[in-house]
């Protein structure tokens, strides 16, 4: 493949299909639409399903149903529809269901504006479920981030059996940038774990050693049960106590405590720099100007972009903010993964610099908060 | 170093966005250089104000939003309005000098031109008046070959429409040429 000139969204949408994914439903929303569109033009030339869902509960519901029968699945929205996906997320949490959910930001509350991006959702994605369960949120910088992190994310919804999350923007999603697709670093492909033909199945069994539960399809020719109720191994709806908190302990410990193996990030560090510079998706992009100038300029700066959010990389991190006195996170929001950082920052001050205003944070602004 | 950034304003349906992506996509496919392209527009599909911002650079782009444009096009006197103080200092306005009325004095080389209403008595079908006003761009800046754009307009345009772009385009190029 030559070179592209794509947005984020159709990176996305590339992504996915060579990631394996054969099932696509959602409801248009800008600026989210054009997944859609371009899974239209690229599913079914393989077989694959593209569905609109009457809304976005459907929507996804489907994506539930396509994934518990085998295929991998994805669906993607923006801010108002992943408000109406929270109920099926907690279900895909709950049955283990591996899901790539795409929420193309945009400036809320609520319908917002369209056109404008934000950084809105980010704590929304981590907590908009019931029960508050570890999600994966992986966040992209530009229209690489969004092919090679989507191919992640398909590799971690089957190794883990849960929903992630890309948490794009409008600034990224609708923003066309060449890109070379062959040159890229991606990942190999993972699929679920299927349980052996000669072992019986129990659908939440897990295997000595292991925290994810084998898989095989509903409708095929061995029995499954799936339920979104707290369930024993069995799949059976259950009221013993230890075993609902020994299944919610592993929920929650098979994303928390494996996520140093799929933490990604940029790190650029200079070891006489005093300050660390912390950001995520499109303000990454204006962060590395403004570090640039300032280098220019004889100041010394570390610059930390981190694109797995959830589950917080804690000791990653920590490791990154122990080099430095200071951090500034720097987020196209009034402050929501500052909240992270602040709590895991000890000596180190942390200061926040946020905006929603459908503006993207520029270089200049960067580097008037840094100088305060 | 080359480091271009442009403007492109006007409202929905003049296929302000279209002309925007066929500019940066002939830059990175025919001229090698690397670009990106972001765009805003209202609720509406049509007569909502609409903005595409561009960068064509030598070198890999970070920041995608544009604040000086070194070129900025007003098709519409809203947009006109709003933009026409963005400008940097010494760069290239181009304006349709139907819609948009110059008011102001801002520090740039001005080309008002009567882009619309050529591309109306010359072929008499207004969607492609974008191409005509890239037609001009070119003309007038020398931003890319023109046969570069034109590569990149063959790769958009169904092929029955191909002649009545290229005419479009060759009458903007003659416009800015007229009008040096």
């Amino acid at each position: 493949m030559a070179l592209s000139f794509i947005d984020g969204n159709e990176a996305i949408a590339r992504a996915a299909v060579r990631a394996g994914c054969r099932f696509f439903s959602g409801y248009p929303i800008t600026p989210a639409t054009t997944i859609y569109q371009q899974m239209l033009k690229l599913l079914p030339p393989l077989k694959g399903v593209c569905l609109q869902g009457e809304d976005e509960i459907a929507s996804i519901g489907f994506c539930l149903g396509a994934s518990m029968a085998g295929l991998k699945a994805m669906t993607a929205t923006s801010g108002p529809g992943i408000s109406l996906y929270s109920e099926q997320i907690s279900f895909a949490l709950s049955g283990e269901i591996p899901l790539v959910i795409v929420d193309v930001q945009r400036l809320g509350p609520s319908t917002g504006s369209a056109t404008k991006g934000a950084d809105g959702d980010i704590q929304f994605l981590r907590w908009g479920s019931s029960g508050g369960l570890p999600v994966v949120v992986l966040a992209p910088v530009d229209v690489r981030d969004c092919y090679i992190l989507t191919m992640h994310a398909f590799n971690l919804a089957e190794q883990y059996r849960c929903p992630v999350f890309i948490a794009s923007n409008k600034e990224i999603g609708m923003t066309r940038e060449s890109i070379e697709i062959d040159s890229l670093d991606t990942p190999d492909l993972l699929t679920r774990k299927y349980c052996p033909e000669d072992q019986p199945y129990l659908p939440f069994q897990v295997p000595p050693g292991t925290m994810i539960p084998p898989f095989l399809p509903i409708g095929g020719s061995r029995l499954v049960r799936q339920t979104s109720s707290t369930h024993d191994p069995e799949g059976y709806i259950t009221a013993d106590t230890d075993i609902i908190g020994q299944v919610i302990e592993r929920l929650d410990k098979k994303l928390v405590t494996n996520v140093d193996t799929f933490t990604f990030f940029e790190f650029d560090s200079d070891p006489d720099a005093e300050t660390l510079l912390l950001v995520y998706g499109v303000t990454a992009r204006a962060a590395k100007t403004a570090v640039e100038q300032m280098r220019k300029g004889g100041k010394a700066i570390s610059l930390l972009i981190l694109k797995t959010l959830y589950p917080v990389p804690e000791d990653f991190i920590k490791q990154c903010i122990n080099e430095v006195k200071r951090v500034v996170v720097v987020e196209m929001n009034l402050g929501q993964y500052v909240r992270e950082i602040e709590r895991l920052a000890e000596s180190q001050h942390v200061s926040h610099f946020g905006k929603m205003d459908g503006e993207l944070i520029s270089p200049e602004l960067i580097q008037q908060v840094i100088a305060l | 170093m080359k480091h271009i950034r442009l403007v492109f304003s006007g409202s929905g349906g003049q296929g302000v966005i279209t002309a925007a992506i066929i500019l940066a996509e002939a830059a990175v496919m025919y001229e090698g250089m690397e670009a990106a392209q972001s765009q805003s527009y209202g609720a509406a599909a049509r007569g909502g104000a609409t903005r595409s911002d561009i960068i064509l650079s030598d070198e890999p782009i970070n920041y995608p939003g544009v604040v000086q444009p070194n070129i900025l096009v007003c098709l519409t006197q809203e947009a006109y309005n709003l933009y026409s103080a963005i400008i940097r200092p010494g760069g290239t306005l181009i304006t349709d000098s139907r819609f948009v009325e110059t008011t102001k004095k801002v520090d740039a080389r001005q080309t008002e031109l009567p882009m619309y209403e050529t591309v109306m008595k010359e072929i008499g079908k207004p969607i492609v008046f974008n191409i005509c006003v890239l037609g001009a761009l070119i003309g007038s800046t020398e931003l890319l070959r023109p046969q570069s754009v034109m590569k990149a307009i063959g790769d958009k345009v169904p092929k029955s429409f191909l002649e009545m772009n290229k005419r479009a385009f060759d009458l903007g190029l003659t416009l800015a040429g007229e009008g040096e």
